[in-house]
C-alpha cells in the first residue's frame, strides 16, 4: 500500500523554504524597487539642473542692450521753443527731433514679478538655435517662472522671439505673444531667486543715498567683493531709461524632489561680459590713452553652480 | 497521475519566481545604463565646454607675447638709435610712437603665422587630465568688412541719388562699387545672384539702428543662401568619432558670415595683412597664410605696418603674395585699404572634441589701455581683454 500525500516535516519543510525565498525574494524586489526610484530621481533632478544651466547660461552670457533704446520717450517740449530764439531755438529744435526718433524702452527691459507670475526678460547674441536651424542669432528672451495646471509647484518656460526691428516690440502686444513659441524648461520648481550684481559705480559712491534698490551683502570685506546686490533691475535715473548691466546674474532654484519628497536647492552665476572698450562711432585713426573704470574682466564665462541637498 | 501534476506545479512555480526576478533585475539595469550613459554624456560635456573655453585664454597669451616681443624690439631700436645719435655729424632721425601702445598689433612674423589658421592641440589624459583635441581659429576683426560702416557708406550713397540728379555714368560706377566687391558672395546664392546683391544692398540701406551681429543678415530671406556658413568649420581631428556635415567646397574657398563681417571696429578700415579668408575669398586672393613661413617672414621685416601708403605698400610687398596687383582690386576694397588703422580686436572660434562631444565656442578679444600715470612716469599698459563670447 503506499501512501499519498506529505509527511509532515516534509510540508513543515517546504513551508520553511518558502517562506524564506519569499522573504528573499521580497527584500530584493524592494531593494530593486528603492534602487530604480533613486535613480529615476537622480535623472529627473540632475536633467532638469543640467537643462536649466546649459539653456540660461548660453542665454545670458550675451545679454546686450540695445543702443538706441536708451532715450526716453518725454513728452514735446513745443511749447518751450516757441518762447526762445536764435540759437537756443535751434538747439531745441534739436533736441525735439531727437526725442521725436528716441523709442520707449520699456518692452526690452528685464523685469520681475511676485512667485507665481515672474518674468525674466532680455535680449541676447546667443539663443538657442534647435536642431541645427540656423537663423539670426539676436534674439529677446522671455523666462517665466508659472503655475503648472495639474501640479503642485511652478514650471520654468523659455519663450524665444526674433524682432525683425526692436522698436516695434511692445511688451503687451498680442501679436507678438502668439508668434513667439514657449516650451517648458523645467518642471516642480518651488522658488527661484533671481539677483543682479553689479560694481559700484564712482557716481553712486558719492551719493549713495539716491540708490535705495541696492543694498550691501552682509558679512562681506569691501576689497574681496566690492559687488552690490539687487533683486531687481534699476534703472538710470539721469534722464536715461537705460538699465545698467549687471557684471554677474545669480539664479537660486528651489527644486522639489518628489520621490524623496525634500528640497534640492541649486544655484548657479553667470558673469555678464561687457564691451565697455567699443568705440562710437566712426573713427579710423584710433584715439591712444588711458581709459579708467574698466570693469569688465577676461574670464571664461562659466557659471559658477553650488548645490545644497 | 497525480504525482506528475504536483511536479510540474512547483516547477512552474520556480519558474515564474525567476523570471519575474529576471525581469525586475533587467528593468534596474536598463534604468542604471539609462543613467550612466547620461552621467558619462554630462561629463563630456562639461570637459568639452572647459577645453573649449582654453581656447581663448591660450590666443590671449599668444597675443600678449607677441606685444612683449613687439615692444621689446621697439625699445632695442630706441636703444641703438639713442647710441647713435650720440655720434657726432650722424642725422637725428624723429622717433615713431611704438605702434602696439597706440595702434595696435604690428605684422609680425608670429602673429601672420598664427592669423586666419587652425592650431590643433592634442590633449593626453596623463599629461593634462583630459583626452582632448582643441582647435582654435584666430582671426583680426580689422581684416573683415564692419557692416555698421557697409551700412553708412550706402545710406550715404541713396540720400545723395536721391538729393542730386546725377549723370548715368556716375550712378553706374556706384552701382559697380557694390556688385563688384560682392560678385563672389553672389555665385553663393547660385541662380538668385542678382536677386542676392540686391537684398543685400538694400538690407544694408534699410537698416536705421546698429547692427549687433551679423546673422541678422539672415532675418531676409533672400540672404538665407549666406547661412550655410556662420563661423569657419574647423578641420576634423584624426580619431574623432563625431560626424561632421561636410561643405561642399573645400575648406580654404569657404565664405562664412562672421569671417567676412564684423559688428566689432566701428572703424572703415581693413588692414592688409590682416584680411581675413572669407575677404580673400570675396577679392579673389589667396589668403596671406597659404604663402610659406619663409616668405611670411620677410614680409614682416618690410614696412607694411600702419600709415603707409597703401597702394604702394600694396603694390611693392603684398601683390606677390596676393596675386593681384593694387588696381586689379574692386573700388571698395581699395577705400577700405587705404584706411589707417591697427590691429586692435580678435577673433577666436574654439572648438574641443572629447569623446564623441564637439563644443564651440566663439570669442572676441580686445586690446585695452589701462591706465597711465604721466606724474608717476608709468607706462600705458595694454592688455587683451574677453569682451564677448557666444557658444557655437
Amino acid at each position: 500500500m503506499t501512501r499519498s500525500g506529505f509527511s509532515l516535516v516534509e510540508v513543515m519543510l517546504s513551508i520553511v523554504v518558502a517562506s524564506m525565498i519569499g522573504i528573499a525574494l521580497f527584500m530584493t524586489i524592494n531593494a530593486i524597487k528603492v534602487g530604480s526610484k533613486i535613480i529615476e530621481k537622480n535623472i529627473s533632478t540632475d536633467m532638469r539642473e543640467q537643462t536649466i544651466i546649459n539653456v540660461m547660461r548660453k542665454d545670458m552670457q550675451a545679454i546686450f542692450y540695445p543702443d538706441f533704446e536708451l532715450i526716453v520717450k518725454t513728452e514735446s517740449v513745443e511749447s518751450k521753443t516757441k518762447a526762445v530764439t536764435g540759437k537756443a531755438a535751434q538747439k531745441n529744435k534739436q533736441d525735439e527731433a531727437k526725442k521725436k526718433k528716441s523709442y520707449d524702452a520699456s518692452g526690452l527691459v528685464i523685469k520681475q514679478g511676485e512667485q507665481g507670475n515672474m518674468e525674466f526678460s532680455f535680449m541676447t547674441r546667443n539663443s538657442v538655435q534647435p536642431y541645427g536651424k540656423i537663423g539670426p542669432r539676436v534674439n529677446r528672451v522671455t523666462y517665466r517662472l508659472a503655475k503648472d495646471p495639474g501640479h503642485k509647484h511652478f514650471c520654468l518656460t523659455r519663450q524665444e522671439l526674433h524682432l525683425k526691428d526692436f522698436r516695434k516690440y511692445k511688451r503687451d502686444n498680442i501679436e507678438y505673444k502668439d508668434k513667439a513659441r514657449s516650451y517648458k524648461l523645467a518642471r516642480d520648481i518651488k522658488t527661484l531667486k533671481m539677483v543682479s550684481w553689479y560694481r559700484k559705480k564712482e557716481e553712486e559712491k558719492k551719493n549713495s543715498k539716491t540708490k535705495e534698490s541696492y543694498h550691501k551683502p552682509k558679512n562681506t570685506d569691501k576689497k574681496i567683493q566690492p559687488f552690490l546686490e539687487a533683486t531687481q533691475w534699476p534703472v538710470s535715473k539721469d534722464g536715461k531709461n537705460m538699465p545698467d548691466l549687471p557684471h554677474f546674474i545669480e539664479c537660486r532654484f528651489v527644486l522639489w524632489d518628489s520621490v524623496k519628497e525634500s528640497d534640492v536647492v541649486f544655484e548657479m552665476r553667470v558673469q555678464i561680459l561687457h564691451d565697455q572698450h567699443k568705440p562710437k562711432g566712426e573713427k579710423i585713426k584710433q584715439k591712444s590713452g588711458a581709459k579708467k573704470n574698466s570693469t569688465a574682466k577676461a574670464f571664461g564665462g562659466n557659471p559658477r553652480v553650488r548645490k545644497v541637498r | 497521475m497525480n504525482k506528475q501534476a504536483r511536479s510540474g506545479y512547483i516547477l512552474m512555480l520556480a519558474l515564474m519566481t525567476v523570471s519575474v526576478g529576471v525581469v525586475m533585475v533587467t528593468s534596474l539595469y536598463q534604468v542604471s545604463q539609462v543613467y550612466l550613459s547620461f552621467l558619462r554624456r554630462a561629463r563630456l560635456q562639461h570637459e568639452a565646454r572647459a577645453v573649449a573655453y582654453s581656447g581663448p585664454q591660450i590666443v590671449r597669451a599668444q597675443l600678449a607675447k607677441i606685444l612683449l616681443k613687439e615692444q621689446e624690439d621697439k625699445k632695442k631700436k630706441t636703444e641703438s638709435s639713442k647710441s647713435n645719435d650720440k655720434i657726432p655729424g650722424k642725422p637725428k632721425k624723429a622717433q615713431p610712437e611704438p605702434a602696439s601702445a597706440t595702434k595696435g598689433l604690428g605684422p609680425s612674423q608670429e602673429l601672420l603665422l598664427l592669423l586666419n589658421s587652425w592650431q590643433t592641440f592634442e590633449l593626453d589624459e596623463r599629461k593634462d587630465g583630459v583626452d582632448a583635441t582643441l582647435k582654435i581659429y584666430l582671426s583680426c576683426e580689422q581684416g573683415k568688412v564692419d557692416l555698421n560702416h557697409l551700412s553708412t557708406i550706402f545710406k550715404k550713397q541713396e540720400k545723395a541719388k536721391k538729393d542730386s540728379i546725377k549723370t548715368a555714368s556716375k550712378q553706374k560706377e556706384e552701382e559697380q562699387l557694390f556688385t563688384k566687391f560682392f560678385a563672389k558672395l553672389g555665385k553663393i546664392g547660385g541662380g538668385q545672384r542678382a536677386q542676392m546683391l540686391k537684398a543685400l544692398k538694400a538690407t544694408l540701406i534699410k537698416r536705421e539702428y546698429n547692427w549687433y551681429d551679423a546673422t541678422e543678415l539672415l532675418d531676409n530671406k533672400e540672404l538665407k543662401p549666406l547661412a550655410s556658413q556662420i563661423y569657419p568649420s574647423a578641420p576634423e581631428p584624426k580619431n574623432s568619432t563625431v560626424k561632421e556635415v561636410k561643405p561642399k567646397s573645400s575648406l580654404e574657398n569657404q565664405i562664412s558670415i562672421n569671417d567676412l563681417f564684423t559688428v566689432d571696429t566701428s572703424s572703415s578700415c581693413l588692414v592688409p595683412w590682416a584680411l581675413s579668408r572669407s575677404v580673400c575669398v570675396l577679392l579673389g586672393i589667396p589668403a596671406l597664410r597659404s604663402a610659406s613661413e619663409e616668405k611670411l617672414k620677410l614680409l614682416a621685416s618690410k614696412p607694411i605696418g600702419i600709415g603707409k601708403d597703401s597702394a604702394k605698400v600694396w603694390n611693392a610687398h603684398l601683390a606677390p603674395l596676393y596675386k593681384k596687383k593694387w588696381s586689379a582690386l574692386p573700388k571698395l576694397a581699395q577705400k577700405l585699404l587705404s584706411n589707417e588703422c591697427g590691429a586692435t580686436v580678435f577673433s577666436v572660434v574654439s572648438y574641443a572634441y572629447v569623446g564623441g562631444v564637439v563644443h564651440g565656442v566663439w570669442t572676441l578679444i580686445r586690446m585695452v589701455h589701462t591706465a597711465h600715470n604721466k606724474s608717476n612716469k608709468q607706462e600705458a599698459q595694454v592688455r587683451f581683454e574677453i569682451v564677448k563670447m557666444i557658444d557655437i
